[in-house]
């Protein structure tokens, strides 16, 4: 080909893509599809948007999870964001507090196909800040125990009913504990270590002083301290509690592996318990402490960045995905407890089953606890976790452990409002 | 009054011919500039031909290299614009106050992830005695011995997550071969990953085995294949005992070598350690794995701090040049007079 002909055909081909129509890019919606079958429902989901609004195109960016947030981040650092994204509640701060996503207020407000009554009280508290929402929810991230039930026959154990205490976990959890060879290592754990946030909030801790605005992180509070140390206790010192260093999904693995008998996921864990555990199984409510229950209250909702190309269209797509239609089409395949209030309370969704007790994932919305609502809180939460390593593994005590948290965090929080 | 006569031509040419140190510097004048020229026709003509890398060193390495000084020195959580803060990035890492009578580290992470990182550096000199050792065997003539060199090499030509995946689960206290193999002999092996003071050496063990066989062995074989033969018959001769040769022979005409890996093996170290422990330990347990670059890694892409993130790393650049200065005023010389 000469060299004319070729630059001829290069520069007609730059105009053709100059001269295309605005409005006919697609709606690029970044998300994490997870497992074949959340990836199987997002496509029924987008095929369903195609039909209610043929206009829309969709590009799909389906990020895993271990890159998913630096990718975000890079893209908008390089000012192009995507159209719509997939948001979670302990990022959702830091982008809202530093203006990145778009005040969606008014177009809920004036939205003839989702209102703020729609979905469950608990979503809007970590959703809303300063009284403008930045996103529309999709689901809940509550955490429960989930109980292997051939297990718990063996040992001669009743599964626990709704108005359990802590107390009742720890005896439990000593009845399901079974070291068969006498060689001190159990073959059977009572429980895999149970999150400590969970066990804060049901003493009755706190992390930080004020949620909306910290400016103390308070784990040297007496709650606090009490409760990490019961939760320590279950592994060091009762010997019920197997804690795996795989610190990734290894206590899922030996939950199916039967080498525990209660462990502790959320509602995404069903699907796999369904296709590969080979015992009955349920899940629990949340124990009562102290303090009560200490669950956790957050999740996912879907935003759209301040810089996008198309936010209209986006927002129809949100609209759709977060409506009863949508949510019901994610609440169907049992993946995920949605917060819209038609659906987690149909029938539909509270028989499906397993597990048997589906109401508790709903149950356990009253009783979830927000997180601080700080920029820094990712940064706050990977040193309190890296801290609290040291109560776990033995080798410090509680209170000096829980002292440095609040120190350093305190300093944290002061370094932030600066 | 002078009673020499000076006759006119000699005046004359005196006069028109130039003097002989002027003549000489005429010339080595031209000759400079004659050596110039050939300088600058010789760049004329390699610049183009370097042209490439050069561009691609500017791109890759002096803009990044600049573009991380300036931030440094602001605060950047990607979401919003830089913001200039000066080096308070730096007073907040390496600042140290006196408060209620007790010395405190601004950032008492830093300190201890800086420890950890020498720590891990312990295992250097083992690696490279390891990697000489294996040399010398692989330097023999035994039947096989090409097989076995591919063999010794093929752990440094593997994927490190996947090597370290395999060892996160060789350290399994419960179910892992290591601790299986050690109960056979009647030992409790221990919880590697679990507790501090074995976290390192596991982390230390997974590395070594990593690079054993790696390049620093291949540096080594190709140095004792040049070693001549001759020197280690005459020592034999002279009646010299196989450790005799080896002290006096072979250790000194691998110095070069031996400082070349070393520095190498310094500068990988200061730098090193991310992948042994994001994969086995995931820094942990309560930090006791976490490197520098872990911790560059833990404020840049988890916590969004790209500043501090960049003060880090000059700081780490900082001591490993210190380091390498230092390594050269102790050893460069001396092993390049040995050579």
């Amino acid at each position: 080909m000469s060299k004319t002909l070729f630059t001829a055909l290069l520069l007609l081909t730059c105009l053709l893509n100059g001269c295309r129509k605005s409005g006919t890019e697609p709606v690029v919606v970044y998300l994490r599809m997870g497992s074949p079958v959340e990836q199987g429902i997002w496509r029924e989901v987008f095929s369903a948007v195609k039909t209610r609004h043929p206009d829309i195109a969709i590009k799909v960016l389906n990020v895993p999870y271990e890159g998913y947030w630096s990718k975000l981040f890079t893209m908008c650092a390089a000012g192009n964001p995507p159209d719509m994204v997939m948001m979670e509640s302990g990022f959702y701060q830091s982008f809202v507090k530093k203006n990145t996503l778009l005040d969606l207020t008014e177009r809920i407000q004036q939205s003839r196909h989702v209102h703020v009554a729609d979905y469950h009280p608990s979503t809007m508290e970590w959703l809303t800040v300063d009284g403008r929402l930045y996103g529309l929810p999709s689901d809940t991230a509550v955490i429960l125990p989930i109980f292997n039930l051939d297990l718990f026959a063996t040992a001669g154990v009743t599964p626990p009913g709704p108005d359990w205490s802590w107390e009742d976990y720890l005896k439990i959890a000593q009845k399901l504990t079974r070291d068969e060879n006498g060689d001190g290592k159990p073959e059977i754990y009572g429980t895999g270590m149970p999150p400590w946030e969970c066990a804060v909030w049901a003493w009755g801790g706190k992390w930080v002083d004020d949620l909306e605005s910290p400016t103390r992180c308070t784990f040297d509070d007496p709650q606090v301290m009490a409760a990490i140390q019961w939760v320590a206790d279950l592994r060091l010192k009762h010997k019920v509690a197997f804690r795996s260093e795989q610190v990734q999904a290894a206590q899922p693995d030996f939950f199916l592996n039967g080498n525990i008998a209660i462990a502790w996921n959320g509602h995404w864990a069903i699907p796999d318990y369904i296709a590969k555990a080979d015992f009955k199984w349920d899940v629990g409510m949340l124990p009562l402490g102290p303090g009560g229950r200490g669950g956790w209250n957050r999740g996912s909702c879907f935003s759209i960045p301040a810089k996008a190309k198309q936010p209209d269209k986006a927002w129809r797509i949100i609209e759709f995905i977060c409506s009863e239609e949508g949510a019901k089409l994610f609440a169907g395949k049992n993946i995920m407890t949605p917060v819209h209030q038609a659906v987690i309370n149909s029938r539909e969704f509270l028989n499906m089953h397993p597990p048997e007790h589906q109401q508790y994932f709903v149950a356990a919305l009253e009783h979830g606890n927000l997180l601080p609502k700080t920029t820094a809180f990712r940064e706050l939460n990977g040193m309190i976790v890296m801290e609290l390593e040291h109560v776990w593994i033995g080798e410090e005590d509680v209170p000096s452990v829980c002292r440095r948290i609040a120190a350093k965090g305190t300093e944290l929080l002061s370094r932030e409002k600066q | 009054m002078s009673d020499v006569l000076i006759s006119p031509k000699t005046v004359s040419e005196t006069l028109h011919k130039p003097s002989q140190k002027s003549a000489a510097s005429a010339t080595s004048q031209s000759s400079a500039i004659r050596h110039t020229k050939s300088a600058i026709d010789e760049w004329k003509t390699a610049l183009p031909f370097l042209l490439p890398s050069l561009t691609g060193i500017c791109l890759f390495t002096m803009l990044p290299l600049m573009a991380s000084a300036l931030l440094s020195l602001t605060q950047w959580d990607l979401l919003t614009s830089p913001r200039f803060v000066g080096l308070e990035n730096y007073k907040n890492l390496l600042g140290i106050s006196h408060v209620s009578g007790h010395w405190k580290a601004s950032d008492p992470d830093f300190w201890k992830y800086l420890w950890n990182t020498i720590y891990l550096m312990a295992a250097l000199p083992i690696g490279i005695a390891a990697s000489l050792i294996l040399a010398m065997l692989l330097n023999r003539r035994v039947y096989g011995h090409k097989l076995l060199r591919s063999i010794y090499f093929l752990p440094s030509m593997c994927v490190p997550v996947a090597v370290f995946l395999l060892w996160r689960w060789l350290y399994n206290a419960d179910h892992g071969l290591i601790n299986w193999a050690l109960g056979q002999l009647g030992i409790q092996g221990p919880e590697w990953v679990n507790r501090s003071a074995w976290a390192k050496p596991a982390i230390m063990l997974a590395g070594l085995w990593a690079g054993l066989g790696g390049y620093n062995m291949v540096f080594y074989l190709a140095a004792l294949q040049n070693i001549p033969a001759e020197l280690y018959e005459a020592a034999m001769l002279d009646g010299a005992s196989p450790r005799q040769k080896f002290i006096h022979i072979t250790i000194p005409l691998l110095a070069p070598t031996t400082y070349f890996i070393t520095a190498t093996s310094i500068i990988a170290g200061f730098q090193g350690g991310f992948d042994a422990a994001f994969v086995i330990t995931a820094g942990g347990p309560a930090g006791a794995t976490t490197t520098l670059m872990y911790y560059i890694y833990n404020n840049a892409f988890e916590w969004s701090k790209m500043g501090y993130a960049a003060c880090i790393s000059w700081v780490l650049f900082t001591l490993v040049f210190v380091a390498t200065w230092a390594h050269w005023k102790l050893g460069g010389r001396h092993a390049d007079q040995l050579h």
